[in-house]
């Protein structure tokens, strides 16, 4: 007998995005989801980020990893609220961590959430963790073709940011061809070009902050 | 494993249709999944079968219609194929293109007794 499901496949994950959402928009708060590959500068940003905005506006963080609170204990100088999650071996975060995490986050002191998720350009692009925006990162190091190798993200991303720019120099990185890919892919995404290390371009990355 | 992920979720779904129905044995799951996932069609097959050892899904076939990438240019209203992921319309040059296929994630049927 054929029975007819028409689901889905991702719908039970879909829907607690769905009910992240809707407490996000109630509560008044921004969500922007950081994904990159493992070393990118997902961390160094949001210190970078933090250290910009400090008491400006009201920015909480949530730090997904496999292991360790290495990257909570780096934020949580700036005396934002961190909560880390530990996956344990899960490669990237999903909507029902983020469900818990909300849960354990003051959400009328806030106005501004960034995700940390787990170093992974591929799984975290298909799961929806009700955020308001996905932002990509790549660094010089990984290469001039990480958008096209990784469509899916760079597609979805609502800005993409190449790190490690003054690395430039000392690899076989092509800015043309790396433009080009994300002109491909993405073609009205902002692109942000920066360096964490030497404060290259961040000041673009924070007018986008700002005005999201 | 990507692919196992979402093995995981499909076997979820398809378990509770399953005890819905009260099915004792599927012998088919039918797919559709767009190619925006880039997920691998082997890799795909080997988790399933790693996953279904000692379930009512054992030996059961993994039925795939694999969908191509197609957008909509919303600029123009021009329709093509989306070749090597280049979202940009090749009648006027936007880059405002809709994905109108190759994102689709849907367990459609099963078939069991």
């Amino acid at each position: 007998m054929e029975i007819k499901i028409m689901k889905n496949v991702l719908d039970r994950n879909q829907d607690k995005a769905n009910d992240n959402r809707k407490l996000l928009s109630d509560k008044g708060i921004t969500m922007i989801n950081l994904i990159s590959a493992p070393g990118s500068g997902k961390t160094s940003l949001l210190e970078k980020t933090l250290d910009h905005f400090g008491s400006m506006r009201k920015i909480g963080i949530i730090e997904g990893d496999v292991a360790t609170d290495h990257d909570a204990r780096r934020l949580a100088i700036f005396r934002t609220p961190v909560l880390q999650i530990n996956t344990e071996g899960g490669c990237h975060l999903d909507s029902h961590s983020i469900d818990k995490a909300l849960q354990n986050l003051d959400l009328g002191s806030l106005d501004l959430i960034f995700v940390e998720n787990v170093g992974n350009l591929v799984c975290p692009a298909a799961f929806d963790l009700g955020e308001n925006h996905k932002v990509a990162i790549v660094s010089v190091p990984e290469g001039d073709d990480k958008p096209v190798k990784y469509p899916l993200l760079f597609r979805q991303a609502s800005a993409i940011i190449l790190n490690k720019t003054d690395l430039i120099p000392y690899t076989d990185f092509r800015m043309d061809r790396f433009r080009s890919y994300i002109r491909d892919l993405n073609g009205s995404v902002p692109l942000f070009e920066i360096s964490c290390s030497t404060g290259s371009g961040l000041e673009y990355w924070f007018e986008w902050v700002k005005q999201v | 494993m990507h692919e196992l992920t979402f093995i995981e979720n499909i076997l979820r779904a398809c378990t509770e249709a399953s005890q819905q129905n009260h099915l004792k044995k599927v012998t088919r799951i039918s797919l559709e999944i767009g190619k925006m996932y880039q997920l691998v069609p082997d890799l795909l097959h080997f988790a399933f079968k790693t996953a279904v050892t000692g379930t009512l899904f054992e030996g059961a076939t993994l039925d795939i219609e694999w969908k191509s990438l197609t957008g909509e240019c919303t600029g123009c209203g021009h329709s093509f194929t989306i070749e090597e992921f280049v979202f940009i319309c090749p009648e006027c040059g936007s880059f405002n293109i809709k994905l109108v296929s190759g994102k689709e994630l849907l367990i459609k049927s099963i078939e069991g007794n």
